[in-house]
């Protein structure tokens, strides 16, 4: 039986446990339960001393199982490099924080796979009150350096956002998505903003910021009946944005202002007033859309081009004697 | 002249002409059928799904470019070309007969795809800010294939000797290529070469970029 | 225009085990040529040359007085040819073909097409790859001859083909030659075959050109001479060639001698020789003569002598 279910068996035995009938029992059977527990946290405890640190960075290390040393350095670097360009040197706690990622048996299957593997990265100095998370991941999340850095960026994006606060995290439920490229992001982005079809929606991408404030979940409307919002996504990558045009220390400063809206949060990020945030948002995503069809000028040109140049070229090899 | 050429190419290849236009027929219809969920929140996801299928359109034209070639030189290979040699015509005019008749070839693929696209798009009501480019997504696949069929063209009806040459000059390529890499690990010819070919004013660079039958 | 085909000086290598060597032959217009050789000789590879299949190393050829390659377009559009091997696209039927072929000549006899294809009793719907040998070879003879072409170019036809299909074949090229007054040119390996029709032989042998001469003095010069010998004569300055000399039993000498006239047994008495008999040398076995002495001489030898 794995860790997991026997901490699973644990806890969902307890209602059954705690029926017996006199006090004397139930004080016995919760020194059983408490006893338990502590045999899956020592065993957790004992797999993640199983792990070996591969590599460290300044304010990070890494650990692996066996599984995945030959990634772990180059996870790292990657996931350090990502981190600083949106955090700068802030962690989601001041005691650090330390994210496991593990795939192998899970608790809802009977069969045994090949054992437990993790990859750990620490924000040191990882104290008690570090934030802390272990899901249970598929193997395809760990594959390689890539995919493995993902996880981890998603992971660390959530724990930083849970960080701000309760308004920043519910305005952004889905967390950031700093797993997929900038251009993915601002390419869907785009989309969401120019194929919005609410009257607001429409608004915002004529040019009325208060319409992109209330569809981005920040003012209120004005107008009855101003229809949809946009996705989640399109507020993480104004909080994005933001973070961008604000620079070193965006993050930083994202706190500020505290009790004020979420606005004046984005903007105290940005460095930058609420309304041109919201147009430098706005025009960068319009400046993204296609100009032109698939079909261009110049693209007609090079086809036919090198088109004629090709059949010249086999009028010429097609020599058989 | 160009008649009979373009009557011989369909009775060798009438099949592989039928099967591959069946496929582009299908194509811009599945491909708008498998993401489209109307209009509101799906449609982000719907266009990066189009935007996925949109690499089937060059897939396509190098598939159908290189059957197509293949097949029409054959039966001219299986002879060693002696057909060919003794028809009272210059050899390069045989090699453009064949080239014309198998455009001719390609139409039929072409014009599937248009009839495809516009079956797709016009099942659809489209919300502001979507367009549809059925017939320049069409123009573009046309051009596409016009390319790589002349590629495979010519490596089809290449004699021996041309081959022979291409293929000694490509292994001299990554002599050269493992040479320089060992003096300087920090240059890729490969790469560049390919970088070159991909990129504007590459003959490939077309075939990247945006093939969406729908978009912003 | 007095010459359909020349080639001077032609050289061509094949392989390190095999080449042509300065063949120069001449096929006079109106010609029926048969080009003689055992196989392996280089029959096929002279009309490759020929027909600009092959280039040639050295030497220079000239079909229907243009100069190859580049009056070749021009010259194959006069000439019929039928090479040794199918070369037709498999998948088309026998009317497809007519159809293609059809379309690259402007001289193309469609109605006598399908007069032939009723003689030859080919349907059009037949699928080429469905057809057998002879059929094959009697589809590959018509297009050549529904050109209306000059010149005739036909490599091994009769090869592998039952006697009807021989007939069959034999029949159309006559035909074909009385109405056009056609210049033939046609290779094989079996000699009879040839003696029936051609009015010129050239014989080849090991990428060398043997002899060329009209068939009559092919047919008729060879000739089997037995002699009394009194004394060992040498055949130097005879005015014809020894092919062999066979010394037999007694006195008895049995030449083989090619380009023979009656007036030259004068050679004989002149040094004594009692010519007892001449008999005519089969077509078959003055070639098989020919190509021995050739052979020998070539090989440094003297004319092949032998003893019984």
């Amino acid at each position: 039986m794995s860790k997991l279910t026997l901490l699973a068996c644990s806890v969902l035995g307890l209602p059954a446990i705690v029926t017996a009938q006199d006090a004397s029992a139930w004080r016995d059977s919760a020194y059983r339960i408490t006893a338990e527990l502590r045999v899956v946290r020592d065993s957790i405890a004992r797999e993640e001393s199983g792990m070996e640190e591969i590599a460290r960075r300044p304010g990070l290390l890494v650990s692996a199982t066996t599984k995945y040393q030959p990634i772990a350095a180059e996870v790292l670097a990657r996931f350090d490099s990502t981190r600083r360009r949106w955090f700068g040197e802030a962690f989601p706690a001041a005691e650090g924080f330390r994210i496991v990622l593990r795939t192998g048996d899970r608790w809802s299957t009977r069969r045994r796979g090949g054992g437990e593997h993790s990859l750990m990265i620490i924000g040191l100095p990882d104290g008690e009150a570090a934030s802390r998370v272990s899901p249970l991941v598929r193997e395809s999340e760990l594959r390689g350096p890539e995919e493995a850095t993902r996880s981890f960026l998603d992971q660390f994006g959530r724990m930083m956002m849970g960080a701000t606060g309760a308004p920043l995290q519910r305005w952004i439920p889905t967390g950031i998505p700093l797993m997929i490229s900038d251009a993915a992001r601002r390419e869907a982005a785009m989309y969401a903003l120019v194929t919005g079809d609410g009257p607001a929606q429409r608004d915002c991408v004529t040019g009325v910021l208060a319409a992109c404030g209330y569809v981005l979940g920040l003012r209120e409307s004005a107008t009855p009946d101003p229809g949809a919002k946009y996705l989640p996504l399109a507020r993480a990558d104004l909080l994005l944005t933001a973070l961008d045009l604000g620079g070193p220390g965006a993050w930083d400063r994202l706190p500020d202002a505290p009790g004020a809206s979420i606005e004046a949060h984005l903007a105290a990020a940005a460095g930058m007033p609420p309304d041109s945030l919201l147009a430098r948002w706005r025009n960068g995503l319009l400046a993204l859309r296609p100009d032109h069809g698939p079909l261009d000028v110049p693209t007609i040109a090079i086809l036919l081009g090198w088109s004629g140049l090709v059949l010249i070229g086999a009028l010429g090899i097609a020599r058989w004697v | 002249m160009l008649k009979a050429m373009i009557r011989l190419q369909w009775k060798a290849c009438w099949h592989i002409v039928v099967t591959l236009s069946a496929a582009a027929l299908a194509l811009p219809i599945v491909s708008v059928r498998t993401g489209w969920r109307g209009t509101g929140e799906h449609l982000p996801r719907f266009l990066i799904e189009l935007q996925l299928w949109g690499l089937f359109y060059p897939a396509m034209a190098a598939v159908t470019a290189v059957v197509l070639a293949a097949a029409i030189w054959a039966s001219d290979r299986r002879g060693h070309h002696i057909y060919a040699l003794l028809l009272p015509i210059p050899r390069w005019r045989y090699v453009l007969l064949r080239y014309l008749a198998g455009l001719g070839l390609l139409l039929p693929v072409v014009l599937a795809l248009w009839i495809g696209a516009v079956i797709a798009t016009a099942s659809l009501d489209m919300p502001p800010g979507l367009r549809q480019f059925p017939h320049s997504l069409t123009a573009k696949f046309a051009l596409a294939l016009l390319l790589l069929f002349g590629l495979a063209f010519a490596a089809a009806a290449a004699s021996r000797r041309a081959l022979g040459i291409g293929f000694r000059l490509l292994g001299l390529f990554v002599a050269v290529h493992v040479a320089v890499i060992l003096l300087d690990p920090g240059t890729n010819l490969i790469w560049r070469v390919v970088s070159a070919l991909a990129t504007w004013p590459g003959p490939f660079a077309p075939l990247g970029g945006r093939w969406m039958l729908i978009d912003v | 225009m007095s010459t359909a085909i020349e080639m001077k000086g032609l050289r061509y290598s094949a392989s390190r085990e095999f080449s042509i060597q300065d063949l120069t032959l001449k096929v006079p217009a109106g010609a029926l040529y048969g080009f003689l050789g055992p196989n392996g000789c280089g029959k096929t590879t002279t009309i490759r040359l020929l027909l600009g299949l092959l280039r040639p190393h050295a030497g220079t050829v000239r079909l229907l007085d243009r100069a190859l390659p580049a009056g070749l377009p021009d010259a194959l559009a006069r000439t019929g040819v039928v090479p040794d091997r199918p070369h037709l696209h498999r998948y088309l039927t026998v009317g497809d073909a007519l159809d293609f072929h059809g379309a690259f000549y402007p001289g193309w006899d469609d109605k006598w097409a399908r007069e032939l294809l009723g003689e030859f009793r080919l349907l059009p719907r037949q699928r080429i790859s469905k057809l057998s040998k002879g059929e094959t070879a009697k589809l590959m003879l018509l297009l050549a001859l529904c050109q209306m072409p000059e010149l005739l170019v036909l490599d091994e036809p009769m090869d592998g083909l039952d006697p009807v299909v021989r007939r069959d074949v034999l029949t159309a090229l006559l035909d074909y030659v009385s109405r056009r007054s056609a210049t033939v040119f046609v290779s094989s390996h079996l000699v009879h075959e040839l003696e029936r029709f051609c009015d010129w032989v050239g014989v080849m042998d090991r990428g060398r050109l043997v002899v060329e001469l009209p068939m009559e003095e092919f047919r008729n010069g060879n000739k089997r001479i037995r002699l009394a010998r009194s004394a060992s004569v040498e055949p130097s300055g005879a005015p014809f060639t020894l092919l062999a000399r066979e010394h037999q039993a007694g006195e008895v000498e049995t030449w083989a001698v090619r380009g023979w006239r009656p007036e030259m047994a004068g050679w004989f008495d002149q040094r004594g020789i009692a010519v007892r008999e001449v008999t005519d040398l089969d077509l078959e076995d003055g070639f098989v003569e020919l190509l021995r002495a050739f052979r020998a001489q070539h090989a440094g030898g003297e004319v092949p002598c032998s003893r019984q």
